[in-house]
């Protein structure tokens, strides 16, 4: 097994370019299906298209659905969940397997919504949950009106409910939204969102424990 | 455990890391961390009821052809530029790289500018020994060409100029540039003075030490 470091497509990470490449051989005759995702990127390399659509099939709706939480928009989401794939298409002879798959396209598509967020912030462009962000802390408050006694449909209720935390979640820091949404929404481990976002595992829960604290405040009315 | 425990339990727990069962005995019998515990829970359970987004029917088809339009497109000629840059580089670090670049050419143009001033030694000839001991600083402005050089310039750094004080009155001003000689001619005494190595002459002023507090003293 290779020492190799998440580095491919990831503009804030330090390219190590003279790292021994992936040293998973491709499994001949195993379907793709049952191939891990070492496997799969090894067989991309050799060119097989399969291998890269298996891995695409695999983790399209997540990394999507995470960059959309990061971003709370849906066509941006989509654009960079590609641009996510397309780095590790091009890249995929300077993936290194210390760590997962799962971990490394994840750190991708993070670094990626981290820097389309830092563009909005310079460009001005900031959408609606997150327009009147403050300066520092980029924390905004989100008047959340509880209209459930208006309302007596108990879906539109619920979705009303959604709406809310999906307002709440878009109105934090980022650094408190990326770890919240990675632990409590993709329910990854606090090892693999420590990989992720490149940070002590204590940072981490120190984190997720201040931007649950801050939902709290938020959506107090529906706790 | 205790109630600080406690809450550090249900703090840190998720669907991953449930809450401790030592915990779950203290949340029976205490309504405070219970009631803590339960708010945590419900955010969870908010939390994970938030519907996921998928990627649309049309993701791989049009990944595939995003890639190949990126294998297709020539390299730009800077495009090792624009990856240097972008991934040696943040913006923080770029800033920093800048500052100290500007500090660092504030300094070396600071250091050039003193050695070119004259120095401590330097020969201030004058053809009026009688000329009042106030020479400090006078308010100048240059003026060229001088009218009284005569000399040689054996090198481009000889400038004469007429320096003209607060009173108006213009008087002739040698300056000679370091290793070079450049003379000057005195019209009271009828002879050439010769001024070397960053050497000053006056027309009509009070020998002084060339230091550097003779602001007066054009930069050439």
């Amino acid at each position: 097994m290779t020492t190799l470091t998440l580095s491919a497509g990831l503009k804030d990470a330090e390219l190590e370019t003279e790292s021994p490449v992936l040293a998973v051989e491709p499994s001949g005759d195993v379907p793709v299906e049952k191939m891990d995702d070492h496997q799969l990127l090894a067989a991309t390399l050799t060119g097989d298209e399969a291998a890269f659509r298996e891995l695409v099939r695999r983790y399209q709706n997540q990394i999507t659905n995470y960059v959309y939480r990061m971003l709370n928009d849906y066509d941006r989401a989509v654009d960079l969940a590609q641009e996510t794939f397309v780095r590790v298409y091009t890249s995929a002879e300077r993936y290194q397997a210390t760590y997962s798959f799962s971990t490394y396209i994840y750190r991708i598509a993070h670094n990626l919504a981290i820097s389309e967020l830092r563009q909005r912030k310079r460009r001005r462009l900031i959408p609606f949950p997150t327009f009147f962000s403050d300066k520092d802390s980029e924390e905004i408050e989100v008047e959340i009106e509880d209209k459930r006694q208006i309302l007596a449909d108990d879906s539109m209720i619920a979705d009303e409910r959604r709406l809310a935390v999906q307002k709440a979640i878009a109105s934090l820091p980022e650094k408190y939204r990326a770890a919240l949404v990675l632990c409590d929404i993709e329910e990854k481990s606090y090892e693999e969102i420590s990989e992720v976002l490149d940070l002590p595992v204590g940072t981490v829960k120190s984190r997720i424990n201040r931007a649950r604290n801050l939902l709290k405040e938020k959506l107090k009315e529906y706790l | 455990m205790n109630c600080k425990d406690v809450k550090a339990s249900v703090d840190t727990a998720s669907r991953q890391n449930p809450i401790e069962r030592e915990a779950h005995a203290h949340l029976a019998g205490c309504p405070d961390c219970r009631s803590y515990s339960d708010q945590s829970s419900a955010l969870l359970a908010l939390l994970s009821a938030q519907p996921r987004v998928a990627a649309p029917a049309d993701f791989d088809f049009r990944l595939r052809a995003r890639i190949a339009r990126k294998q297709a497109e020539p390299a730009s000629p800077f495009a090792f530029l624009e990856n240097f840059f972008g991934q040696a580089f943040s913006l923080k670090q770029a800033a920093t790289s800048l500052a100290a670049l500007a500090v660092m050419a504030a300094g070396t143009t600071l250091y050039f500018t003193q050695s070119n001033q004259p120095t401590q030694n330097a020969t201030i000839a004058y053809n009026q020994p009688s000329a009042s001991k106030t020479m400090e600083t006078p308010k100048l402005r240059v003026e060229a060409p001088a009218p009284v050089f005569v000399g040689p310039v054996k090198s481009p750094a000889s400038v004469v100029r007429t320096a003209v004080l607060a009173n108006n009155s213009a008087k002739p001003m040698m300056v000679a540039g370091n290793n070079d000689t450049a003379k000057a001619y005195n019209r009271q005494k009828g002879v050439l003075i010769a001024a070397n190595n960053s050497s000053v002459v006056y027309g009509a002023e009070k020998s002084v030490s060339a230091t550097k507090s003779q602001e007066f003293i054009p930069s050439l």
